[in-house]
């Protein structure tokens, strides 16, 4: 595999590279480019131009504060896996990355390049060739889907490992953009739309993961078969936080691997909010949990499989998190 | 002490350093001035007729040289067996499979190629397809290939003892049906060709393959024309596994337009044309019935096997040959009778994969046998010493096994496993099985099955040795090298090597049926016995003795007795050239294995094999009831082969046959839908990695085998057929749960847990 032809700039400042941005319709991002590069080849993203953002200054750092944690988005998953400020304190975000692919894409994948991963489709990530079997699928500029044939509906899925984690804490982020910088929510960067899966505006460049102080218990847990390679067949993040009187103020249940998006079991959450902590309530969250999500046969895994597998790891993680 | 200088000693391959440190040079490492890149244009349609093929549009395309079709090509046949063969380098009328050959071009890039390839235009009429071997032996079935109307290309019979007499004097009969899923190679150097072309129309081939003279007869075949015509040079290999015995298209269409445009032409596959249009281990449907005497004995077992075959032969006939033949062994079967065949569907094409056609066979034998086991009241580790075979027995089917260390290596990896301590008393999820098997040392092929080796002693006392052999990142030719330096006394650094280069290096068979130590590991000893005897005539005249005399040593010759009476071996030289003989001395070796051929097999019985390996794989898992996920905690690996040359290359065999064994038991399944691959790459084919492995304990069994050079079998494929069964026996011991079908994933355990746990309630 190889990749097609492009221009490649390497701008200076995020300003500028913003600026390329939006005016170049055919450009694209590049900072570590370990999905981006594979995609490129597969030639379902023919970029004319590529944004290599390597050069910025200042957008690769891990800070902690009374305010709470600063982690800037070109800081590689191998730099936060190894943290050991993140292990110790935020664990749950080091260990997220620690499951990311392999080493090398630990080293070469960035937090901002992991949480704009693309959606991923088994009729998508594929070849020319494999592709060319049969007409072209609806996010590869088609007019069909291969997963639910008679819809109009792109369901591809979102496989990242880091956002789910961040999402459970609660994170922020920080966006450059031609009219200056915004912050929203991690949550809302997710559109849900499988055809264009993240919310950003022309131009627009994450520069900034922001987590608030989070005094409770986080967990992230991946189900895959191997222990190194893959994107989470499904995966979760837990975040519990207990009040003064030992009362549940927060909780919080995030799933990848079964919606176009990291998926929020709300419900579940105040089932598992409003208690007590048993086995029954757990039974029953992850009853609930699993009617949330909307696995589809996106992968190599049935949405059967992959919707079991999500109610096992939420009561496994339920129970590890009170251990 | 021991009796030898070189063998035995754990020598680091001679291409060790090379390899470690990048600078070896593989099939797509090589570069040639004005060098053209090819691309091969593959069916999108897994059955139809070609009706048209428009090269127009791509020839037009700047910088490409060339492009070819179906109707370009000499309208010859070729295939690895040359009774089988059904498929031509570029389809001519029809397309059987989503990614056989329709087209090539060549360009001066590949993204020129790649850009041409996408302006031919071919129109096809699509016709219907089969993809399940049982719906295509039904009557009415769409038909594959017009010569086989019922889509049944290979079939063997083979009956001895008194099979009917023997169900009904049996005590106790067993009767299940396995099933096992289509495994990839998945060699890590991906399949490149690169041709050359001289004055003289002859061309000169580099490709990545494992048998240089086959590959050399095919490609004449296709090319239609002589094989004198032809030179076929193997570079570093890295990785066949049985993929790389056969021609592909890229072969062919680098040697094609080598000639036709007098320019060297590369070809390189991708990881997925690896994954769609090469081989890939033959899935099976296996029905086994065995029956059984009250004290144990196995009295008869009865064979039905199905082999989906894809859409082309390959290795069709010899393939299911040796399913059969390698049930035989290692346990005393008196009755036995084996139906086999192989049948064509619309999918990627089944070959030669380490093993070739008995994994998965022997996964149904070792799975029944602890199924027996069980019902019988029986340990499976005392019930397989029961049956076990022994050397010189006299074998129901006479087969020759000279050699035979099976029940050694029962005992020793039921031991190292903790079989005694752990079998049946592990807390529930944890578990041990064990399962044994038995290999051929190179089977006779059909074609060559010779082996030929030249030993030269040059004036400066360096030793050079050709070889035939091919060495694909095994370490034949350090195990060959080290062969030629202890039958010359001479310490291995003295010895150079020449392999696997048809224009000078002798005939023989390649790296196939892990035939290559015992074949041309003779043929070297042979050779360098040749050559030494001319030297050491020599030093005897000069010495007044005899040459039975003498003994060659750490680079000296001496009198036997009287050791301080000799000379070096660079003085042996001298002496050799003034007593005025002929220089360089040379010798030869041509060694032909003292065995019938399968084919002559099927209709009576001999010997199969120059000699037998036997092997007992024990291993140890957990399984996580939760998920269903399994772990390998420990592989034992006890292997009779022979005398081990290089115990270091026979534990790299073994480990690499514990990761083989694993994917196919727990991790590996090419996933077709429709005739297409849905998993083609390392991402989603899950072959286990460097995570997943476990503990491993090699334990080498000597038997000194009479017809190996110094005592040596195989140790490459055979090792490939216990692993996979003995996981599957361990898990069984785990969790109660008899898996039928491979491979056993997290989700098969999962539900079976679930439904035994249904079933306790």
């Amino acid at each position: 595999m190889r990749l097609p032809a492009f221009d490649y700039i390497e701008p200076k400042t995020l300003k500028e590279a913003a600026k390329r941005l939006a005016s170049n319709k055919g450009a694209v991002l590049l900072a570590g480019g370990t999905d981006l590069l594979v995609n490129m080849k597969h030639r379902v993203i023919m970029p004319k131009q590529i944004i290599h953002l390597k050069a910025l200054p200042k957008l690769q750092y891990i800070t902690s504060g009374k305010e709470g944690l600063k982690i800037g988005a070109l800081t590689t998953l191998h730099e936060i896996a190894t943290s050991p400020m993140l292990k110790e304190r935020w664990n749950i975000i080091a260990q997220a990355a620690q499951e990311v692919g392999a080493y090398a894409h630990q080293s070469m994948g960035t937090l901002g390049g992991n949480l704009c991963q693309e959606n991923r489709c088994r009729f998508f990530n594929q070849s020319p060739f494999w592709r060319g079997v049969r007409p072209p699928c609806l996010k590869a500029g088609g007019k069909v889907c291969y997963v639910v044939p008679k819809g109009n509906k792109c369901y591809s899925t979102y496989c990242g490992d880091m956002a789910p984690a961040l999402i459970a804490l609660g994170a922020q982020i920080k966006i450059e953009g031609m009219e200056g910088e915004r912050s929203l929510p991690l949550k809302k960067l997710y559109t849900h739309n499988g055809k264009k899966p993240l919310a950003l505006k022309k131009g627009e460049i994450l520069k900034e993961v922001f987590v608030p102080p989070a005094s409770g218990k986080a967990l992230y847990l991946k189900w895959r078969v191997r222990e190194s390679l893959e994107f989470p067949i499904v995966s979760l993040a837990l975040y519990v936080e207990k009040d003064q009187k030992d009362q549940i103020k927060k909780a919080r249940i995030v799933f990848s691997g079964v919606g176009s998006g990291p998926v929020e079991a709300t419900l579940a959450e105040r089932i598992w909010k409003a208690g007590p902590l048993n086995e029954q309530t757990i039974e029953k969250v992850a009853e609930q949990a699993v009617k949330e999500i909307s696995p589809m046969r996106t992968s190599i895994h049935s949405p059967a499989y992959k919707r079991k597998m999500a109610g096992i790891l939420l009561k496994e993680a339920l129970k590890q998190i009170y251990s | 002490m021991s009796l030898f200088n070189v063998i035995g000693k754990r020598e680091p391959m001679l291409d060790a350093l090379e390899k470690a440190t990048g600078r070896a040079k593989f099939t797509d490492d090589l570069t040639f001035p004005g060098m053209l890149f090819g691309k091969i244009l593959r069916s999108p349609h897994p059955h139809a007729k070609i009706l048209h093929v428009d090269l127009s549009k791509a020839l037009k395309v700047k910088g490409v040289h060339g492009a070819i079709c179906g109707r370009d090509i000499p309208k010859k046949k070729y295939g690895i067996v040359p009774m089988a063969k059904d498929e031509y380098a570029l389809a001519i009328d029809k397309v059987r499979y989503i990614g056989d050959e329709v087209a090539a071009v060549v360009a001066t890039s590949i993204e020129v190629a790649e850009e041409a390839i996408s302006k031919i235009h071919v129109d096809y009429e699509v016709l219907p397809a089969v993809f399940d071997p049982l719906e295509a032996m039904k009557p009415g079935a769409p038909v594959i290939h017009d010569e086989v109307p019922n889509n049944v290309s290979a079939k063997i019979r083979k009956e001895f003892g008194d099979v009917e007499k023997a169900f009904f004097e049996s005590d106790e009969i067993f009767e299940d049906d396995f099933e096992t899923q289509p495994v990839n190679h998945a060699p890590l150097e991906p399949h490149a060709a690169i041709g050359l072309a001289d004055h003289s129309g002859k061309v000169i081939l580099y490709s990545s393959t494992q048998i240089p003279f086959f590959l050399r007869r095919n490609l004449a075949t296709a090319l239609d024309i002589p094989e004198s015509r032809v030179r076929i040079i193997k570079p570093k290999v890295g990785g066949g596994f049985g993929q790389k015995i056969d021609l592909y298209a890229k072969d062919f269409c680098a040697a094609f337009f080598a000639l036709k445009t007098k320019k060297p032409v590369k070809f390189v596959y991708e990881r997925e044309e690896i994954f769609t249009s090469t081989r890939q281990r033959h899935p099976f449907k296996i029905h086994l019935k065995t029956g059984m005497k009250r004290d144990g004995t196995i009295h008869v077992q009865q064979f039905k096997a199905i082999a989906d075959g894809g859409a082309y032969n390959s290795t069709a006939p010899l393939m299911i040959t040796l399913a059969c033949y390698f049930i035989m062994l290692p346990y005393r079967i008196e009755n036995l009778l084996f139906e086999g065949c192989h049948v064509y569907t619309n999918k990627p094409v089944g070959g030669a994969m380490r093993g070739h056609g008995i994994p998965q066979v022997r996964f149904a034998v070792e799975a029944q046998l602890d199924l027996i086991a069980e019902k019988m009241g029986i340990d499976p580790f005392e019930l397989r010493l029961k049956n076990a075979f022994h050397a010189g027995e006299p074998h129901p089917a006479k087969l020759l096994v000279q050699s035979c260390g099976f029940s050694d290596t029962l005992i020793k990896a039921a031991e190292a496993i903790g079989w005694k301590e752990k079998r049946g008393k592990l807390p529930f999820g944890r578990g041990i099985g064990l399962a044994g098997a038995s290999f051929p040392s190179g089977v006779s092929n059909m074609s060559h099955i010779s082996s030929g080796a030249v030993v030269k002693i040059e004036r400066d006392a360096s030793i050079t040795l050709l070889t035939g052999a091919a060495d694909i990142g095994q370490g034949a030719e350090t195990v060959i090298s080290q062969i030629v330096a202890e039958e010359m006394g001479v310490p291995l650094e003295d010895i150079r090597i020449t392999a696997a280069d048809t224009e000078i290096t002798p005939l023989d068979p390649g790296t196939f049926g892990s035939g290559v130590t015992l074949r041309a590991g003779n043929a070297a000893k042979m050779a360098a016995q040749s050559a030494k005897e001319k030297l050491l005539e020599a030093v005897a005249e000069k010495l007044e003795v005899e040459i039975h005399q003498l003994e060659v040593k750490d680079r000296r010759i001496y009198v036997k007795d009287q050791p301080e009476k000799g000379m070096s071996f660079s003085e042996a030289i001298k002496v050799y050239q003034y007593s005025d003989r002929p220089m360089p001395i040379i010798g030869r070796g041509s060694y032909m294995p003292p065995a019938k051929e399968p084919t002559t097999l099927l209709k009576e019985d001999g010997n199969f094999s120059p000699a037998y390996s036997f092997m007992t794989q024990a291993a140890e898992v957990e399984v996580d009831t939760t998920t269903g996920k399994v772990k390998v905690l420990k592989m034992v690996a006890a292997h009779d082969c022979g005398r081990a040359i290089n115990p270091m290359l026979v534990e790299g065999q073994l480990d690499g046959s514990v990761v083989g064994g694993m994917g196919q038991a727990l991790y590996e399944d090419v996933l077709i839908e429709k005739g297409q691959v849905i998993n083609p790459s390392f991402l989603d084919y899950g072959l286990p990695t460097a995570m997943e492995i476990p503990s491993i304990t090699s334990i080498e069994v000597e038997t000194d085998d009479p017809e190996g050079p110094f005592g040596a079998k195989e140790s490459g494929e055979g090792t490939q057929l216990a692993p996979a069964p003995a996981i599957i026996n361990a898990i069984y011991d785990a969790i109660g749960v008899r898996f039928k079908s491979l491979p056993v994933t997290p989700e098969k355990v999962l539900e079976a847990l679930q439904e035994k746990k249904g079933k306790t309630y």
